[in-house]
């Protein structure tokens, strides 16, 4: 089984980083990594590195970079006609789907923690004093948040990309439900009690980010095996044929 | 039964052999909501042949291909593959076949090495192995130079042969072609073909080739199935084929064809057309005419022939056996055609004066 997925793993980076088209998901890859990994840790300071509310960028933004990445995985496969001859194989419909899913994570995870270092460069370059570094604990906590996200959000898209006939069409649907996703908390907020309200974001912007970092792992964890489940459930050999 | 070779028979594979089939199915049958897109069927491909499904468009090849390859659930009906029923037991069906869909299904940014190897990993082949196979392959289907490019730039042909290569590339018990050779140049074609049936002569894996392309069917297979509107209308080898149509068609092979003997000929009822070339004389006759009458009066016009041959194209075959009107004989593709058995009460030599260049109309005129 894990030498099926690897062999998944090893196309879907093939085709990623194929010469054919790089140059368009590597412009995306510099942008998402300029804007996360120096953009936004030089406007913030130092606070960047331990603030709680900026866990939510490294929750939302692995999501956001796999729009693009996850689309392709059943969608572009059923579009470009490689679907059937891949489903004929003797891999087992766990190992295409976890191949699959483990690829756009490694993918997504390793661009999101390049921008870890680069985060630092930036806070050192901008703030005066002592040298700024990330602790051993909120490097685990950066990295075990953006793997989870990354996770909940490659499961989604492969959900979305399994049902959906086009690329083009899973990019719209997935965009669409990250925006519902993120949006509809937003205007959650507004209708919760002020006391609430007010306790949440105190929380979030002067809280204790270990505590924050737990209540969104432990949200992410539930989410992810539930899209996971999902997207084992769904995957069906027949059923995405006739598709 | 014809064998092209010792069949491939993987190591762990028990239950291919206990059994001479490669392929059996009984009364399969899939529908889609209201279409039956195939019809109860029954079919025994012995291991290590070649066997063509022949039928147009839509009558169903692909379905089977589909319904043996646990692709799609029969709606009722069992198939037995290598030894597998594939209702239950798919993994091991999977595990012993390679396919060639009617999509290439090549990764086209990757590269063309890249698309075997991908292959070769699924397999499980060891990486030795795997660039072994792959220069093999590659060299043996023209494309080793290449092997570096992504396979989106090769020419379409040279698609359809990476597909092939990557089919055969773990060297499978069984494949399922699904028209290998569609919308290739003739020249292509044929060197996609002869390539395919040195491939498959060497390894002796069992072929399951679907095709639209009647004489490619004749010349690539050993066993033969017509469909039509999913219902298997007959199978066999080319040659029982032939031999089940008949043919109406007469060549006459000899000097003297008469304008005497074009007039008579056009007055007979059962003589549809008649054209000399080269000294020789084609005939097609009403389906179901006896040639006998014909030939005495060739002979009482002193037509002097040498060799009488009642003759089938495979093609003609296939066309009596669907049933097809109108088809009329194309008097350049029977001087290329097969010849049937030469019917002793059919052969005659006369003395007449040669005439060339005639054909019945010319004749009568």
């Amino acid at each position: 089984m894990i030498r099926d997925v690897a062999a998944v793993t090893w196309k879907e980076w093939r085709e990623l980083t194929a010469a054919e088209g790089r140059e368009s998901g590597l412009l995306g890859l510099v942008l998402f990594v300029g804007l996360l990994g120096l953009f936004l840790p030089y406007q913030v300071g130092r606070s960047w590195l331990s603030a709680p509310w900026v866990m939510l960028f490294w929750i939302w933004v692995p999501i956001f970079l796999m729009t693009t990445v996850t689309a392709d995985t059943f969608a572009g496969e059923r579009e470009r006609g490689t679907l059937g001859s891949l489903l004929a194989t003797r891999l087992p419909d766990r190992a295409i789907l976890a191949g699959k899913i483990a690829a756009a994570v490694t993918y997504v995870w390793g661009a999101t923690l390049l921008s870890v270092p680069l985060s630092l460069i930036a806070i050192n370059f901008k703030a005066s004093g002592p040298l700024a570094y990330y602790t051993p604990g909120q490097l685990s906590t950066v990295a075990t948040l953006a793997l989870l996200s990354s996770i909940f959000g490659a499961a989604l898209g492969v959900l979305v990309s399994l049902r959906s006939p086009t690329v083009r069409h899973a990019q719209q649907t997935f965009s669409l439900g990250v925006l519902v996703a993120f949006v509809f908390p937003v205007f959650g907020l507004q209708l919760l009690p002020a006391a609430t309200k007010t306790g949440l974001i105190q929380a979030l912007v002067f809280g204790e980010a270990g505590r924050v970092a737990l209540v969104l792992a432990a949200v992410f964890i539930v989410l992810d095996v539930l899209l996971v489940t999902a997207a084992m459930v769904r995957f069906r050999r027949g059923r995405l044929l006739l598709n | 039964m014809h064998r092209k070779g010792p069949v491939a028979y993987s190591s762990c594979n028990s239950a291919l052999a206990m059994t001479q089939y490669a392929i059996q199915t009984q009364e399969l049958t899939r529908e889609y909501s209201t279409v039956r897109a195939l019809d109860r069927l029954s079919l025994e491909i012995p291991a290590g042949s070649i066997f063509g499904f022949l039928g147009s468009n839509g009558a169903g090849k692909t379905t089977t291909i589909h319904l043996l390859l646990g692709l799609l659930r029969p709606t009722a009906g069992q198939a037995i593959v290598l030894g597998y029923d594939v209702s239950t037991e798919i993994d091991e069906v999977r595990r012993r076949t390679g396919a060639l869909l009617d999509n290439a299904g090549l990764y086209a940014r990757l590269g063309v090495q890249d698309n075997l190897e991908f292959y070769g990993r699924i397999w499980h082949m060891p990486r030795r192995e795997r660039r072994a196979r792959s220069e093999e392959l590659l060299r043996q289907f023209g494309l080793w130079d290449r092997r570096k490019e992504p396979a989106g730039r090769l020419s379409f042909g040279m698609k359809r042969k990476l597909a092939i290569a990557r089919a055969l590339f773990h060297r499978p018990d069984l494949v399922f072609l699904d028209e290998p050779t569609a919308g290739l140049d003739p020249v292509s074609a044929e060197s996609l073909r002869r390539s395919l049936v040195e491939l498959v002569a060497q390894e002796g894996v069992t072929v399951f080739l679907t095709t639209h392309n009647v004489p490619e069917a004749g010349k690539v297979c050993d066993q033969i199935g017509i469909l039509r509107s999913g219902q298997l209308l007959a199978s066999g080898s080319p040659e029982e084929l032939r031999a089940s149509a008949g043919s109406n068609r007469i060549v006459v092979r000899g000097s003297g064809f008469t304008e005497e003997a074009f007039t008579l000929l056009a007055l007979r009822p059962e003589v549809e057309s008649a054209e000399t070339r080269g000294g020789t004389l084609y005939l097609c006759l009403e389906p179901g005419s006896s040639a006998a009458p014909i030939i005495s009066l060739l002979a009482g016009c002193g037509v002097q022939m040498e060799e009488v041959v009642r003759e089938t194209t495979f093609e003609d075959a296939f066309l009596s056996v669907l049933g097809a009107e109108g088809h009329q004989p194309e008097p350049a593709r029977v001087a290329r055609g097969r010849f049937g058995v030469v019917r002793a009460d059919e052969a005659f030599a006369l003395n007449v004066p040669e005439r060339e260049g005639r054909n019945l109309s010319a004749g009568v005129a």
